[in-house]
């Protein structure tokens, strides 16, 4: 029973290491911040995973309770550039619109770390302790801004490179070789760690041995209280880091990080806390990243605004603002491109943030819609007409360039007023090419239906045969439509047809039947016309001619929208502009045959979209004709 | 000699036995598996071209707007056919034909209003298969997968005149 508990104990306490070390691949900046924090109060002595034995630095015994200084010392350096590399990384993705993906972060994670006397390793070859400089290095870039005299925040882009030409390591080299040929600048190296890296990036994934030197007074528990003192201990420890060769400069940067977006930060209390808390620290000559600090940390992560922040930020006039944002960010004084349909999202926020605004007012230039649902049942176009509100979501109908919006409201007192700008550009070509293929003709067609029924005379706009087996027709339609074609903006053509009026008449010698169709204008088979996306669409129509009748005319007009949707997320379909079509004609019968038609069909020219009014609406389909009859 | 003759003689037989592949595939869906009496119960047909070949074709919709291409089966809870819909005056309903190309493997989705052809307004399940035609037999016509639709009591007014 006690060997299943200890079992039992160790895989735990063997899962419970795996989780710790996966964990590590989480980068960004709050998950390394958690796992640093973890990864301290979870580990003990040295990593169990080192192939290396010996002492620890002055023959000091490792506490069980905690990690030695020098391990730490390099976790440090490590978690800090993996904080700085995430900053950049959103920071891109904030200016892209790019979601940044997870092997865009760069990832550390080290083992075997083992420190001692600087003696113990004289005799090593020194390829066992450090990789050579060869194959693909990290580059890495710093990016420090700041708005006035104060401390810069950081931070560091990383990238692949190949390591180009250096100096190559002689073969059976050893430590005393490398340390001698540096000269005085490894004269005085008293103690040492060596550690394996894996980092991780883009994909990639180096695996090497690095060391830290240290001079005298370099060494042992961090008690520094000063800055200076911080300084001085830090300007003995240099990182020897054969893939990343910044490293010693990153163990002394003292930048707080970058957050994200930069523009937007750099006016927030946080962003004001900040600097206070770091000139604070500056004049009082207290180190920025004190001696007990957490794994990781850079300054200004403790810091909270307080009330003096908010004060100090409305001192200035520059920093109490009004931003515009769309979907979450801040479009304040930009052109965005846009197409028609697309979904166009805004929202305000005040700087400092938790200004309640008031006096709120849009003003959105160009020909908007708030909405427009269409199915088989309905065609519905929303006006944007609440325009006070903090958020706004609504669609352009028309194209335009450098179309205004604008956004007033009242914060801390004064009246504010920021703008936006908007392209909206729409497909072109963007009509579509209109035919008669019968030049317009009616004829008298013999169809019938598939019931079985004899075929019989029917006045058709356009010509007709059958049915055919499987009851399909035969001829031509009256009218065809064809849409554009251009992928660019990417979205799709289709059309919606509505019937605004039909009346057919039947008479004989004593009376005369009328039918009128109702519900127009009305919806003409379904949403979109036949179906169709991007394809050819046509109509013949017809109404059957009764024997008993000596003659019939019929009366039909119909609008033919071609309609365009935006591939973008969101975004609803809008009108290009439509065809008005329709025929007149009539024919008589004599003997039990009918006449030639009379009369015609034609379309009107194209109407471009111009406004929310171009939307075709409808509710429900058209009742034909024949439901109506008096 | 005679032994390769009857076995090429079986491999044609077998190979002339194989049903021809039907030129579509039709597939019925439902928007709404439940709806109240005397609403429009409507279905979405699918036709995919599985031929090797474009179709081009007229299609005919009348009143109904019903693909005349397409057959309905609707079928109450016991098994029986629904009877078809009456409509006054059916000699003078006008239609229209429109011409369409479905291309090779293209999916054409056509909403179908059923409930304009079959009397759907009594509460129950009903089933719907949809065939698509091929000629003049019936036997030849393609099958889709079949669809139940349960219609509900419509839920009477109170006294306010608005429903619970």
């Amino acid at each position: 029973m006690n060997r299943l508990r200890r079992v039992t104990a160790s895989t735990i306490l063997a899962l419970l290491v795996f989780a710790i070390w996966s964990s590590v691949t989480h980068s960004r900046d709050e998950r390394i911040r958690a796992l640093m924090a973890a990864d301290q109060s979870s580990r003990g002595i040295n990593d169990p995973t080192t192939g290396l034995s010996g002492p620890t630095p002055q023959g000091q015994k490792p506490d069980p309770g905690r990690m030695s200084d020098e391990e730490k010392l390099v976790r440090d350096v490590y978690a800090r550039l993996m904080r700085y590399q995430s900053a950049a990384v959103d920071e891109l993705s904030a200016k892209t619109g790019k979601e940044a993906q997870p092997e865009d972060y760069l990832v550390f994670e080290l083992r075997g770390i083992h420190s001692g006397p600087i003696q113990e390793i004289y005799a090593r070859p020194l390829a066992e302790l450090l990789t050579p400089r060869d194959g693909e290095i990290l580059s890495i870039k710093p990016d420090r801004r700041r708005k006035g005299k104060e401390l810069p925040h950081a931070s560091y882009e990383a990238k692949w490179s190949p390591a180009g030409s250096v100096g190559r390591q002689s073969a059976g080299a050893t430590v005393a070789n490398m340390l001698l040929q540096t000269g005085s600048r490894f004269a005085n190296v008293t103690q040492y760690t060596s550690y394996q890296v894996t980092a991780r990036l883009n994909g990639k994934e180096r695996t090497y041995r690095a060391l830290v030197l240290y001079r005298p007074n370099s060494i042992g528990k961090p008690t520094y209280r000063t800055e200076a003192e911080r300084t001085s201990k830090l300007a003995g420890v240099e990182i020897v880091d054969p893939v990343i060769t910044e490293m010693t400069a990153v163990l002394t940067d003292e930048s707080p990080r970058i957050r994200t977006p930069w523009e937007k930060y750099s006016k927030t209390t946080l962003y004001q806390a900040v600097v206070r808390s770091i000139n604070t620290a500056m004049e009082a000559g207290q180190p920025l990243i004190p001696a007990d600090a957490p794994i990781g940390y850079l300054p200004g992560d403790d810091v909270t605004p307080s009330d003096a922040d908010t004060l100090a930020l409305l001192a200035n006039p520059a920093c109490r603002d009004l931003l515009i944002l769309r979907d979450g960010n801040d479009i304040t004084g930009t052109t965005q491109n846009v197409v028609v349909g697309e979904r166009i999202s805004l929202s305000l926020e005040t700087n400092p943030e938790g200004e309640t605004p008031t006096s709120i007012q849009w003003t959105i230039g160009g020909n908007r819609v708030a909405n427009y649902v269409a199915n088989n049942s309905n065609g519905t176009v929303t006006q944007l007409q609440n325009l006070t509100s903090e958020t706004l979501t609504y669609y352009w109908v028309t194209s335009g360039q450098q179309i205004e919006v604008s956004l007033t409201a009242t914060i801390f007192g004064t009246s504010v007023t920021k703008y936006a700008y908007f392209n909206v550009t729409k497909p072109d070509p963007n009509a579509p090419s209109v035919t008669l293929p019968t030049s317009g003709q009616l004829n008298i067609s013999m169809i019938g239906d598939c019931s079985g029924s004899t075929p019989g005379p029917n006045m058709v706009f356009g010509s007709i045969s059958g049915p055919n087996p499987g009851c399909t027709y035969s001829g031509l339609a009256g009218i065809a439509f064809t849409p554009p074609t251009t992928s660019t903006p990417p979205g799709s053509f289709f059309f919606v047809q509505l019937v605004t009026g039909d009346t057919v008449l039947y008479s004989n010698a004593t009376s005369t039947m009328t039918c009128t169709a109702t519900n127009t204008p009305g919806l003409d088979g379904q949403y979109p016309y036949q179906g169709r996306i991007g394809q050819l669409v046509n109509d013949a129509p017809f109404h059957p001619l009764l024997g008993n009748r000596t003659s019939s005319s019929r009366n039909f007009a119909a609008t033919m929208y071609l309609m365009w949707q935006s591939n973008t997320s969101g975004s609803i379909p809008v009108p290009m502009g439509s065809v008005a079509w329709g025929f007149s004609g009539s024919t008589t019968q004599t003997n039990g045959t009918w006449s030639a038609p009379s009369g015609s069909g034609s379309n009107q020219p194209f109407v471009a979209a111009s406004g929310a009014g171009s939307f075709p609406t409808w509710t429900g389909t058209v009742v034909t004709a024949n439901n109506n009859c008096h | 000699m005679h032994t390769l003759f009857c076995f090429l003689l079986l491999v044609n037989l077998a190979l002339s036995q194989q049903p021809n592949q039907a030129p579509f595939k039709v597939v019925v869906a439902v928007e709404n598996s439940t709806v109240v009496a005397g609403s429009d119960v409507a279905v979405d047909v699918s036709l995919t071209n599985t031929s090797n070949q474009d179709v081009s074709e007229g299609v005919m919709y009348k009143g109904t707007g019903i693909d005349s291409t397409l057959r309905f089966e609707v079928r109450d809870g016991n098994g029986k056919l629904v009877p078809k819909r009456t409509y006054p005056h059916p000699e003078l309903a006008t239609g229209s034909v429109k011409f369409r190309t479905i291309s090779v493997g293209e999916t054409l989705t056509q909403h179908q209003t059923v409930s304009a052809l079959y009397d759907l307004r009594k509460p129950g399940k009903y089933t719907v298969q949809v065939f698509r035609r091929s000629s003049a037999n019936p036997d030849d016509d393609i099958k889709s997968n079949i669809v139940t639709i349960t219609v509900t009591p419509k839920v009477p007014a109170n006294k306010n005149g608005k429903g619970r």
